[in-house]
C-alpha cells in the first residue's frame, strides 16, 4: 500500500514537472525591439565595403560596428507547399563566409511554404520568435499588414536612408510603393517590375496540332485557342479555374486593382481618370462571367469548384493547355526550368509597372526584430553583393546548378533548390536561369525603362479604419466568385441573377464606403 | 505541542497527512487547467482592442465593441447563428438517443470477439481526422467521379447525377449523418461506462419478478442513466454557440453555393479573417461564443437543479 502511495506521488510530481516544462520558453515581449544606435552623421566616410558612404541624414549611423558580436538575421525564403530543400546549412555557411567579414552579420534561412506564410509570420511576430526579414506581398499583402504594426518603420532614425543606401540607389522612386500611413514599411523586392498580363500555353502541343496563337490578344483570342485545343486534344483541360477563389482577371484584366481580389475597388484607366470603381458592379465583370459560363457549356473549363488541384501542377504535367500569368522574363525563366515543354505567351494587357507588380514582392523588417539595423544591413548587402544573392537564389555551384557552357551568367538548375517565390538581389548584376543569358538581362532592363508607369503606381490604400467592412467583403467575394467564375449556374439568366445577388450583398457589406474612402485617399495622394 | 490541542483537532491534524498523495495527484490536472484555461483569460481583453504587434496586448488601443461589429455586419449573421444553434440542439438530443441505444444494444452482445470487433469498428471513425473524412465524403459525393453519382445514379438508376456541392438542401442530412457516424463510437462509450456501473442485482431482481428485457431497460437502465444524460447534456449546452470547424468547413469543401445550410459562426470567422488577420475580431468572436455558452450552461443547470438537484452539475 505504501509502495503504491509513493508510486502515485512520484507519478504526480513527474506529470506536474512536465506540464510546467511544456509551458515553453519565455517569449520576448512584442514591442521591445532594441532601438538602433543613434549617433551623429558621418557623411563621406568609407564603409566596410570600401566605398564611400553617400551623404547621410541624421539618425542612425551609416557605419557598421565591426567590433560587436556578429548578429544573425533570420530571412524568410518562400517556397511551394510540400517542398523541403536539403543543404540549407551549407548555403548559410557559404553566405556567412562572405557576409560576416563584410558587415558583421550572419544569415538564418527560414523556408516557409507560401500556403502558411500569413500564419507563420503573424504567429512568429506575436510569439516573439526570431524573425527579421519578412516576405511581404504575394499572399500577404502590405495593405493587410498596415493596421497591425507587423512591420518596422524603416524611416525610424532614417534607417533606410543611412543603412539601406544600395536599396535607395537601385529602386529610387519605386521605394515609395512601400510607403503607407506615413511609414516606410517595405521596399520592393524586384529590380525589374515591368510585366504584361496574359496567359501562357503549351507551345509544343500547339505546334503539334498546327494551332497558331498571336503574341497579343484578348478574350476572343483566348477563347478560340481553347476551342482549337479542345477539338485537337479532347482529354486536355483547355483552361482551369480550380476552386475559383482567385480572381483570374487579376492576370488578364485591364485595370489597376486594390486589395485582394479587387476588394477595395479598381481603376480602369488611370491615365484617363483616376476613378475608383467596384469591379463586380461593372459591365466588364458581367461580360467576363457570362463568357466563363459559355466556356463551361462549351467544355472549355471544368467548372468543378471542388477541384483543389493547382494550375502549376496540371500545367507542368501537360494536362492543362493554358494558364494565366504575369508576363515578364523571370516568370518565363521559371516556366522554362519547371516544365518539360516550351511555353509561349499571349499579351492581353501591355507592359506596365503597376502598383500590383511593385507590391507583389516586397521585403519588410518584422516589428519584433531585435536589431532592425542589422536586418537592413543584410538586406542592403544582398542587393549590393551579387555573390550572396546568387547563393540565395540558385544555391551552390555544382550542387544545385551548373554554369551553361560559354556563359558567365547563365545557370542550369538541377531541381534540388528552387525557391520559386524568392525575389531578392540586384537582378541586373546576378546570374540568371538558362535559357536566359546576357541578352535577357538587357531586354529586361529595356522592358523596365519603356514600361508605362501610371501616376497611381506608388499609392497604397490604408484600410485600418475599415476592418469590419473589408473582412465581410472578402468573405462575400469568396462566397460568390467561385460560382460565377466557374460557370456553375444552370443558365445565363441564373448566372445574371446570381451576379445581382452578389452585387447587393457587396453593397450590404459596405463596399461603397470602402471605395469612397479609397477614392478620398487617392485624391489626397494625387494632390500632393 | 500536540498534547495541548483538543482531542478532535489532534485527530484532524494527524489525518491531513494521508491526503498528501491525493493532492500531489491533483497537481497536474490543476496546473493544466490553470495554464490552459485560466491564465489565457488575460487575453480576453484582445476582444476590445485593436491589437498591435508592436505594442503587445497590454499596450494596444481600446476600441470598445467595434470588434464585435463584423459578426453582425453581414446579412449572413442570422443564417450562421441559426445554423450553429439548430445543428447543436438537434445533435445534442440525437446524440443522446443514438448513444444510449447503441450502448444498450452493445451491452447485449455476449460473444467477446464480436464485442471487440464492433467496438473497434464503431470507434474507428472517431479517431479519424476530419480532413480524411472530408475526402471520404468527396469520394461519394463528387459531382463528376463520386460513387453515388457515377455508380448509383448514372450507373444503376440511369439518372443524372446530383450536384451535391451546389444544392444546399441535402446538407443538413449529410452533415448529420457524417457527424453521427464519426461521433457514435465515443458517445456509445460514455453511456456504456455508465451502463456497466449499474448494479446487476437490479436486473436479477427484475428478472425474478418476470420483467421483460424492454421493461428492464425502461424501468431500470434509463432512470439510472438519467444523471449521466443530464450531466452530458448540460455540458454540451455550453458549446451551443460553437461548431466543429472541420465538419462544417472541410466536408462541404468550403463551397459558397451551400453556405445557407453549412455556414456557422466558426467558418464565418475563419473566412472573414483569413485575409485580415485581425486578432481583435477573432478574439471577439470567441469571447461571444464563450459568453453565450456560459449563459446556456448556467441556465440549463438551474433548470436541472429545480427538477432533480442531485443531477445538477453545481
Amino acid at each position: 500500500m505504501k509502495a503504491k502511495k509513493i508510486m502515485s506521488m512520484l507519478l504526480g510530481l513527474t506529470l506536474s514537472t512536465s506540464v510546467l516544462a511544456a509551458c515553453g520558453t519565455p517569449a520576448t515581449t512584442a514591442g521591445t525591439t532594441a532601438a538602433p544606435a543613434a549617433t551623429t552623421t558621418k557623411a563621406g566616410e568609407t564603409t566596410a565595403e570600401g566605398t564611400t558612404a553617400a551623404p547621410t541624414q541624421s539618425g542612425i549611423t551609416s557605419e557598421i560596428d565591426m567590433n560587436e558580436e556578429p548578429f544573425t538575421v533570420a530571412i524568410q525564403v518562400v517556397t511551394l507547399p510540400g517542398t523541403a530543400f536539403e543543404g540549407t546549412e551549407d548555403r548559410e555557411a557559404a553566405i556567412n563566409a562572405i557576409m560576416e567579414p563584410a558587415i558583421n552579420a550572419k544569415i538564418d534561412i527560414q523556408e516557409v511554404w507560401i500556403s502558411e506564410l500569413n500564419n507563420t509570420t503573424t504567429m512568429a511576430v506575436a510569439g516573439g520568435e526570431k524573425i527579421d526579414l519578412v516576405h511581404v506581398g504575394t499572399v500577404q499583402k502590405l495593405s493587410s499588414m498596415v493596421g497591425q504594426d507587423l512591420l518596422y518603420d524603416m524611416n525610424t532614425e532614417n534607417l533606410l536612408q543611412n543603412r539601406g543606401q544600395e536599396l535607395v540607389a537601385i529602386f529610387g522612386e519605386k521605394i515609395k510603393s512601400g510607403y503607407v500611413k506615413g511609414q516606410q514599411l517595405a521596399v520592393p523586392a524586384r529590380v525589374f517590375n515591368a510585366s504584361a498580363k496574359g496567359f501562357s500555353y503549351n507551345k509544343d502541343l500547339a505546334d503539334k496540332h498546327g494551332i497558331v496563337i498571336p503574341e497579343k490578344g484578348d478574350f476572343d483570342v483566348l477563347g478560340k485557342a481553347l476551342k482549337d485545343i479542345k477539338a485537337a486534344e479532347p482529354d486536355m483541360i483547355p483552361f482551369y479555374t480550380g476552386s475559383g477563389e482567385l480572381n483570374f482577371l487579376t492576370w488578364m484584366g485591364n485595370f489597376d486593382g486594390f486589395g485582394s481580389e479587387a476588394s477595395y475597388g479598381v481603376i480602369f484607366d488611370a491615365e484617363k481618370e483616376a476613378k475608383v470603381e467596384n469591379l463586380y458592379a461593372s459591365d466588364y465583370f458581367k461580360d467576363y462571367v457570362l463568357r466563363m459560363w459559355q466556356w463551361k457549356q462549351d467544355g472549355l473549363i471544368s467548372g468543378d469548384t471542388t477541384d483543389t488541384r493547382t494550375t502549376q501542377e496540371l500545367y507542368a504535367a501537360e494536362q492543362l493547355f493554358t494558364t494565366v500569368v504575369g508576363i515578364e522574363e523571370m516568370q518565363k525563366l521559371q516556366y522554362a526550368s519547371m516544365n518539360p515543354f516550351e511555353s509561349a505567351y499571349v499579351e492581353m494587357v501591355p507592359v506596365s509597372v503597376s502598383n500590383g507588380s511593385l507590391t507583389e514582392y516586397m521585403w519588410g523588417i518584422a516589428t519584433n526584430s531585435e536589431r532592425p539595423d542589422k536586418a537592413m544591413d543584410v538586406l542592403n548587402f544582398i542587393y549590393k553583393n551579387s555573390e550572396v544573392a546568387n547563393i540565395l537564389n540558385f544555391g551552390l555551384k555544382d550542387v544545385n546548378y551548373t554554369m551553361v557552357e560559354g556563359s558567365e551568367v547563365s545557370v542550369q538548375q538541377n531541381g534540388t533548390y528552387l525557391p520559386i517565390f524568392l525575389r531578392i538581389g540586384n537582378t541586373a548584376e546576378m546570374m540568371i536561369q538558362a535559357p536566359a543569358n546576357e541578352e535577357t538581362l538587357i531586354n529586361m532592363k529595356k522592358m523596365e525603362d519603356e514600361a508605362k508607369v501610371s501616376e497611381i503606381t506608388f499609392y497604397m490604400f490604408d484600410n485600418s479604419e475599415f476592418g469590419t467592412e473589408t473582412s465581410v467583403i472578402a468573405s462575400t467575394i469568396k462566397e460568390y466568385l467561385p460560382r460565377l467564375q466557374s460557370g456553375t449556374e444552370a443558365s445565363e439568366e441564373a448566372t445574371l441573377a446570381l451576379l445581382e445577388e452578389f452585387k447587393s450583398k457587396l453593397v450590404a457589406s459596405g463596399i461603397d464606403d470602402v471605395i469612397a474612402a479609397n477614392q478620398a485617399q487617392l485624391d489626397a495622394f494625387l494632390a500632393q | 505541542m500536540d498534547k495541548h490541542l483538543p482531542k478532535g483537532l489532534k485527530k484532524k491534524k494527524r489525518n491531513w497527512k494521508r491526503w498528501i498523495p491525493f493532492y500531489i495527484m491533483f497537481i497536474p490536472g490543476f496546473l493544466y487547467v490553470l495554464v490552459n484555461n485560466y491564465i489565457p483569460l488575460y487575453g480576453l481583453q484582445l476582444a476590445f482592442k485593436q491589437f498591435s504587434f508592436a505594442k503587445g496586448i497590454g499596450g494596444s488601443a481600446s476600441v470598445g465593441w467595434k470588434n464585435f461589429r463584423f459578426l453582425f455586419a453581414s446579412n449572413d449573421a442570422t443564417i450562421m447563428i441559426r445554423n450553429t444553434v439548430l445543428y447543436n440542439v438537434f445533435w445534442i438530443f440525437l446524440g443522446v438517443f443514438v448513444g444510449i441505444t447503441s450502448a444498450i444494444l452493445f451491452n447485449e452482445i455476449r460473444n467477446k470477439t464480436a464485442k471487440k470487433f464492433y467496438q473497434t469498428s464503431i470507434l474507428l471513425p472517431y479517431l479519424m481526422s476530419m480532413v480524411v473524412v472530408a475526402y471520404l465524403a468527396y469520394a461519394f459525393l463528387s459531382p463528376n467521379t463520386g460513387l453515388i453519382n457515377k455508380g448509383l445514379m448514372e450507373g444503376l438508376l440511369g439518372k443524372e447525377g446530383i450536384k451535391w456541392y451546389s444544392d444546399s438542401k441535402y446538407w443538413p442530412f449529410i452533415l448529420t449523418f457524417v457527424h453521427q457516424w464519426k461521433g457514435i463510437g465515443f458517445g456509445m462509450l460514455l453511456y456504456l461506462s455508465a451502463l456497466i456501473g449499474i448494479d446487476t442485482s437490479y436486473y436479477e431482481a427484475a428478472t425474478l419478478d418476470g420483467a421483460t428485457r424492454w421493461q428492464q431497460i425502461k424501468f431500470i437502465t434509463l432512470p439510472l442513466l438519467k444523471p449521466t444524460v443530464l450531466m452530458l447534456v448540460t455540458l454540451s449546452l455550453g458549446q451551443i454557440f460553437r461548431s466543429d470547424f472541420g465538419l462544417f468547413f472541410q466536408v462541404p469543401m468550403n463551397q459558397g453555393a451551400i453556405y445557407s445550410t453549412t455556414q456557422t459562426i466558426d467558418t464565418y470567422v475563419y473566412r472573414t479573417l483569413l485575409v485580415n488577420n485581425n486578432y481583435g475580431m477573432s478574439a471577439a468572436a470567441s469571447f461571444l461564443q464563450s459568453v453565450v455558452g456560459f449563459i446556456f450552461i448556467v441556465t440549463a443547470n438551474a433548470v436541472v437543479r429545480k427538477l432533480d438537484e442531485k443531477s445538477s452539475l453545481f
